[in-house]
């Protein structure tokens, strides 16, 4: 390989290693390429639709399909190996071991040899006894905890809240007005097309969920809980406090709502859903 | 005595975590099966070294850490590929597809042509958006051998996905829709 074939193949090694939106180009590393993509137009057209190819692989990456019991399955299974270890057993764990055994023994009535529908009862009746007590392990988890969230716990779980929900489209606000306890927040533009849904779970607690589309199809879910979290400012920040798994989220506090506004995209996206004046007014 | 708390900490993290952790997992190994066994297994290890977690807000990343050691445990019997040297500037395509023309079981097929290495990189760096610093630290490797691992196994991906057979396919199933 050539010297110059050498420098072109680590100035694209380089360009590879830039993530989208992220300031890669800032590193020192990176001075080199950065030069090259200012002298060369060819070497800039290259790196911008690399950006944007890796933009929509990062958003392929996550659309997995993830089977509705896979919870279940998992704690049934830490379930099984407390038990096996006495010093590992909780309170949590004797519930779920209980419902467990209880579905064993159950089902262990069933006589191999037994009517087919008493085996079949028998089975049923396991299968019911471990989703009861399943559910009951989690409404459990689910219920609010004592500990506080701090902001970046927020964030983070609200991208998460955000990318694994599948709701059922709410009521347009346009049609129906939506609880007063849990206002809209004027700080966010608003669109005709918003909806709004009442939402469980969202960082341990219930409330309600804006969904807005602008115009050009940006999608974004605003969400109002009654939750005070210690280290979040009183507005809607200009930049999003967080980019994550192709999504943009701030939060804020009014009060008593905490305010969580999740946008899918970039920072551009982002600002289409601002509607706080941007620069002083003289 | 077990503290309590720690096994409603690991419950939470199920709940919390347990889709992104199987994503992940089907990311790098291809199957729903192997997926499943290795986001229990994820969950198993987690359970054991609970006390190793400090706050809950680092909490997916380290489950990702945990998930990473373990597949690539699962693959080091097995002998490595040579990945491709890898192209030039035209490795990147002139053409961008639609938004929503890269299916994901194509993705999927693409990956599955990866070695484990180059698989473990790409899935840090589109999955978990890791910059090649973070993806050097977490994995041990120099920063030079990630630089090139990822542009290689990212011109491979591309020339899976994006070859004229993979076009076709993607101008198909716009048609679909």
């Amino acid at each position: 390989m050539t010297s110059r074939q050498s420098q072109e193949r680590r100035l694209l090694d380089r360009m590879e290693a830039c993530r989208p939106h992220g300031a890669d180009l800032d590193d020192p590393a990176m001075a080199e390429l950065a030069a090259r993509l200012t002298e060369s137009r060819q070497w800039q057209d290259a790196f911008d639709r690399l950006q944007k190819l890796d933009v929509m692989l990062a958003g392929a990456f996550h659309d997995v399909p993830v089977p509705a019991d896979e919870a279940e399955r998992i704690l049934a299974r830490l379930a099984e190996t407390a038990a096996q270890d006495p010093a590992q057993q909780s309170p949590l764990g004797q519930v779920v071991q209980a419902v467990v055994t209880e579905a064993g023994v159950v089902a262990a009535d069933a006589q191999p040899h037994a009517a087919t529908r008493r085996f079949r009862r028998g089975l049923w009746g396991a299968v019911a006894a471990v989703g009861v007590g399943l559910a009951a392990a989690l409404a459990l988890l689910l219920s609010p905890r004592p500990e506080p969230y701090t902001a970046n716990a927020v964030l983070e779980n609200a991208v998460s809240f955000f990318n694994n929900e599948t709701p059922v489209p709410g009521q347009l606000i346009a049609e129906a007005a939506p609880p007063s306890s849990w206002p809209y927040s004027p700080a966010v533009q608003a669109y005709s097309s918003a909806r709004w849904r009442k939402v469980d779970g969202f960082l341990g607690t219930s409330g309600v969920a804006y969904d807005l589309t602008t115009p050009a199809g940006v999608h974004a879910t605003l969400y109002v809980v009654k939750r005070t979290v210690a280290d979040l400012g009183d507005a809607l920040p200009l930049r999003p406090a967080l980019e994550s798994a192709n999504c943009c989220v701030s939060a804020w506090q009014d009060r008593s709502l905490l305010y969580v506004l999740v946008v899918r995209g970039d920072a551009a996206a982002y600002e289409s859903f601002l509607d706080v004046p941007r620069w002083p007014v003289t | 005595m077990a503290d309590p708390r720690a096994n409603l900490d690991i419950a939470e993290l199920v709940v919390q975590h347990h889709r992104a952790v199987y994503r992940y997992a089907y990311r790098l190994t291809g199957a729903a099966c192997d997926a499943d066994d290795l986001t229990q297994q994820v969950f198993l290890a987690a359970q054991q070294k609970l006390g190793q977690l400090r706050e809950q807000s680092a909490a997916r990343g380290w489950l990702f850490a945990i998930l990473r050691n373990l597949f690539l445990k699962s693959r080091r019997r097995r002998m490595l590929s040579p990945d491709d040297l890898g192209a030039g500037l035209e490795s990147i395509p002139a053409k961008i597809p639609h938004d929503d023309g890269i299916d994901r079981e194509e993705l999927q097929r693409a990956l599955d042509g990866l070695s484990p290495e180059a698989r473990l990189a790409v899935a840090m760096y589109y999955f978990e958006e890791c910059s090649y610093r973070e993806i050097a630290a977490q994995m041990e490797w120099p920063i030079g051998t990630v630089m090139s691992r990822l542009a290689r196994a990212k011109a491979q991906l591309r020339n899976r996905l994006l070859d004229g057979d993979a076009w076709a396919g993607i101008e198909r199933s716009r048609q679909k829709v």
